[in-house]
């Protein structure tokens, strides 16, 4: 019923470049793939039998990492690392959106744009998974992988327990993460609104509220 | 009168008895085997069997089942019988080799009943043919 | 780290070696290709019978059928060793130093040697009583059982064709004796069959080293699990190497000889004192494995090549022991010596074989049985008769040697054989009564004077008053070794709680360890995060009932 008046205010723009989309994507079926595998590892069903599941897990778990370089290299070469600084301008506002305003019906309080594309809580939850999960989850799955040179490595003083503990922690942090992420993109103007965004590259979004002008980028 | 049923008991044992000394001296188990063996050597010779060792084992039967194979040759008092006329058809059914076996004599199968038996498969030390 | 990169980006070699492998398939002689099909069409019995006869191949230069020294009457074994000694000057002295001939382990300490010529004791026969048992010395190598006091056998391991010479002799002598034409006769056929056998000789078969090693304990299987009479003629799937339809390996062909000296573990002692293969030794013994296969035997970048700085070739390629034949997995010698109407008697049970003997006492037997895995450093300890024990514990006779810590130990699979026999309940040690002869156990069956005399041979006292202990005496298994596709698959071990290796502790594996705490707060944490958006979607459900903005 409100459709007709909300269609009006909305426009489209090209927010995720065909790489972003792509790198996207591919995260998501490589973390799939590594939650599967990972949790037939540790023994909670038995799917493709533990031999294959290790070596599907090895195999996509390496490749993560080398696609995950190349991305941290599009992200610093193409300045999108930008998107990634935290602020707390907004946070609280976006934070009482969640937890209230969206119950309210009330509009959201960051609009996404082209220069800035996720909002307060986006940027920080993104950072912290880039940063510190994801390169954890990384680098005990590396550890776990190398076990057996870990004494060429000088890397006695590491028992199998505390990494595979810290590596499953993390495996539970990022399925929650997922969970989550999931939910929170049901939370566009439609349903499937954030969804399409992330497989066309465009985005609808409100033009005519005012932002404030934060993150502004100066030319 | 008595005395003489005595004497006819008295003759009686004395034959039984020797009968039995002599059936026991005349049966050698010993020579038994080897005249088992001999059969199926030269028989494996002749072509008829394809191995040498003999077709059935002394534990491959009870000693009962041996006696009963052996029939006419416990019963036998002829020495020289030949052994055609101690065995049935169904003897070589089992045991082939008819010819070898035809030139073995009443005492010969005596001989190896006794090696059969004393090493069928309920006896104190069964044994199989090598 | 180079390098571990590489194995794990092995996948492309492993196309590369497919790719040759497709090309040397199709470059094939012909030949080869004929010689297989021909091979297909026989039926795997047919085939096996085929090899057992077929001619051995020798390297020997030697036809001892033509050896004047063979071809001379004899009548008894010790002109026969004498024969062998007439040309093969040093094998006695050779032999009579090895562990075959001493049963004496050479490496235990001098005033508690081990051994069964010593005071070594199992959970079978328990004990030789240094010899004076003569059913066991059945299995020494001199001839007629009669033990160290007798001449050599040479051809307990050397002759090829099976003869009971004991009987051929005396057969040999009676015939001999009689002045019968008939009986002379014989006599020469006895003869002539002795010196047959006395002229096959070569290289120890499997029959050979199994009419002792098959049938240790007094019985066919009853000992080692992964020996017995099944081996003589072992099928690929019973044993890959030994298979007639595969390698077809003798047991000399692992076990390296040297002077007579045959390679392998006795008690303490392991079978090699380091791991090295051929490549890097070629005169090194193959009784290990890594002497042929290499410490990396699987496919570059398998991580079955990671595991075998800790497990054991024999832990994954032998799954079960046993295959064929059962094997005994409990000797109860308290239940011996129950009569019926006066008489000892006999019990008969699965598999065939006996599960009472008022001999013996209570067995039970096992077919398929899986191993126990323990760490192995390739030594076994275990108290003697001359140890102190503790009876309120399962007395560990024979018992790996080895820990985690240990560089040189692996996980490896053992047959575990247990029971419950003799102790002195004042002196707190094992018992050897005698068993066999008109005045052993098995004869009169009273304990206490079969202990008694039996202790008296190994020159050790006898309270008086024995009691019965239980006890567990392993076997390493590392024979019946199955082909590849038979070999256990990673989630036998990896899982939880029936892991193979659930006994081993001490260290993480996955699939089969977790840390409950973690993955309780793992999951209360997903399910909340779960919980949280449903309810926070109902929420929205409910309060924008009329539409989504706006």
């Amino acid at each position: 019923m409100s459709e007709n008046k909300l269609e009006s205010k909305i426009t489209k723009i090209y927010l995720f470049t065909r790489y972003e989309r792509f790198w996207h994507w591919l995260q998501v079926a490589m973390i799939f793939t590594l939650i599967i595998t990972g949790l037939e590892i540790h023994d909670l069903f038995g799917f493709l039998g533990f031999e294959k599941a290790v070596a599907t897990h090895n195999t996509i778990g390496i490749s993560w990492l080398i696609a995950f370089g190349i991305f941290v290299f599009w992200v610093f070469t193409t300045g999108e690392w930008r998107q990634y600084i935290p602020t707390e301008k907004k946070m609280m506002a976006v934070i009482r959106y969640y937890s209230y305003g969206i119950f309210k019906g009330e509009s959201h309080p960051f609009p996404t744009r082209r220069e800035a594309k996720h909002n307060p809580v986006q940027r920080l939850a993104y950072l912290a998974l880039a940063t510190l999960l994801l390169p954890l989850q990384m680098l005990t799955g590396f550890l776990y992988w190398s076990y057996n040179s870990w004494e060429a490595w000088g890397l006695n003083f590491l028992t199998l327990k505390e990494v595979a503990a810290v590596h499953m922690a993390g495996a539970f942090a990022i399925a929650s993460f997922i969970i989550v992420h999931v939910y929170m993109t049901t939370t566009g103007h439609t349903v499937f609104a954030h969804i399409k965004a992330m497989i066309t590259g465009w985005e609808e979004v409100e033009t005519e509220e005012d932002v404030n002008g934060w993150d502004q980028r100066t030319h | 009168m008595r005395k003489l049923i005595i004497l006819a008991i008295t003759v009686f044992f004395a034959f039984s008895s020797a009968g039995i000394c002599f059936a026991g001296a005349k049966a050698n188990a010993r020579k038994g085997k080897y005249t088992y063996r001999k059969v199926y050597k030269s028989c494996h010779k002749r072509g008829e069997v394809e191995s040498a060792t003999p077709l059935l084992s002394p534990d491959t039967k009870t000693m009962a089942q041996w006696d009963k194979v052996f029939d006419k040759v416990i019963n036998n008092k002829d020495e020289n019988k030949p052994a055609t006329e101690l065995v049935d058809d169904d003897f070589f059914e089992q045991f082939k080799c008819k010819e070898e076996w035809s030139k073995l004599t009443g005492k010969d199968m005596i001989n190896v009943h006794a090696y059969l038996r004393a090493h069928a498969a309920d006896s104190p030390s069964p044994a199989k043919c090598k | 780290m180079l390098q571990s990169i590489f194995r794990g980006l092995s996948g492309n070699r492993r196309h590369r070696v497919v790719a040759c492998l497709v090309a040397g398939v199709l470059l094939l002689p012909l030949t080869a290709a004929s010689s297989a099909t021909v091979s297909e069409k026989k039926e795997p019995g047919r085939q096996i019978a085929d090899m057992v006869t077929k001619q051995r191949y020798f390297w020997d230069t030697v036809d001892h059928s033509k050896l004047k020294e063979l071809q001379q009457v004899f009548t008894s074994g010790e002109q026969i060793t004498d024969a062998c000694l007439s040309c093969h000057t040093d094998a006695d002295q050779q032999l009579k130093k090895t562990f075959h001939w001493t049963w004496t382990d050479p490496n235990s300490p001098e005033k508690n040697r081990r051994g069964k010529a010593q005071y070594s004791v199992n959970n079978f026969c328990l004990s030789t009583n240094a010899m004076h048992d003569h059913h066991c010395s059945e299995c020494h190598i001199g001839w007629a059982g009669k033990g160290k006091a007798a001449a050599i056998d040479c051809l307990r391991c050397h002759g090829q064709k099976k003869f009971n010479f004991e009987e051929a002799f005396e057969d040999y002598e009676a015939f001999s004796t009689s002045g019968d034409e008939d009986d002379r006769e014989m006599a020469n056929e006895a003869q002539s069959e002795i010196q047959e056998a006395a002229q096959a000789v070569g290289r120890p078969t499997r029959r050979n080293c199994g009419s002792c090693h098959f049938s240790g304990g007094g019985g066919d299987g009853v000992k080692h699990g992964d020996l017995d009479s099944s081996m003589t003629t072992p099928h690929k799937s019973l044993d890959v190497h030994m298979g007639m339809d595969g390698q077809n390996f003798e047991c000399v062909r692992c076990h390296t000889t040297i002077r007579h000296n045959v390679a392998g573990r006795f008690y303490a002692t392991p079978a090699a004192s380091q791991r090295e293969s051929l490549i890097e030794n070629d005169l090194s013994q193959k009784i290990m494995c890594e002497s042929c296969h290499s410490a990396q035997p699987h496919k570059v970048g398998s991580k079955m090549n990671d595991h075998t700085d800790t497990v054991s070739c024999q832990t994954c390629h032998i799954p079960s022991v046993a295959r064929v034949l059962p094997v005994q997995m409990w000797w109860d010698w308290s239940k011996a010596g129950k009569m019926k109407d006066g008489k000892p008697y006999e019990v008969k049970g699965p598999y065939d074989r006996l599960t009472y003997a008022s001999t013996k006492g209570d067995t039970r037997w096992g077919k398929n049985v899986p191993p126990e895995y323990y760490w192995y450093s390739g030594s076994l300890s275990g108290p003697t008769l001359k140890d102190s024990i503790d009876p309120t514990q399962t007395i560990r006779l024979a018992w790996p040697v080895g820990s985690r810590k240990d560089k040189n130990a692996r996980i490896f699979p053992f047959h575990v054989h247990r029971g419950q026999q003799p102790y002195d309940i004042e002196r707190n040690k094992l018992l050897a009564p005698l068993l066999s002869g008109e005045n052993g156990f098995w004869t009169t069956f009273d304990w206490k004077d079969a202990i008694s005399r039996g202790q008296k041979f190994l020159d050790l006292p006898f309270s008086g008053k024995y009691g019965f202990v239980r006890t567990e005496y392993v076997f390493p298994s590392t024979h019946m070794v199955a082909p590849k596709d038979q070999a256990l698959a990673c989630a036998e071990c990896h899982t939880r709680p029936k892991s193979r290796l659930a006994n081993l502790t001490g260290f993480y594996m996955p699939g089969r360890d977790r840390i409950k705490v973690l993955d309780l707060a793992g999951w209360v944490l997903l399910f909340g995060s779960l919980c949280g958006v449903m309810l926070h979607g109902l929420g929205r459900f409910i309060s924008n009932g009329k539409g989504r903005k706006g």
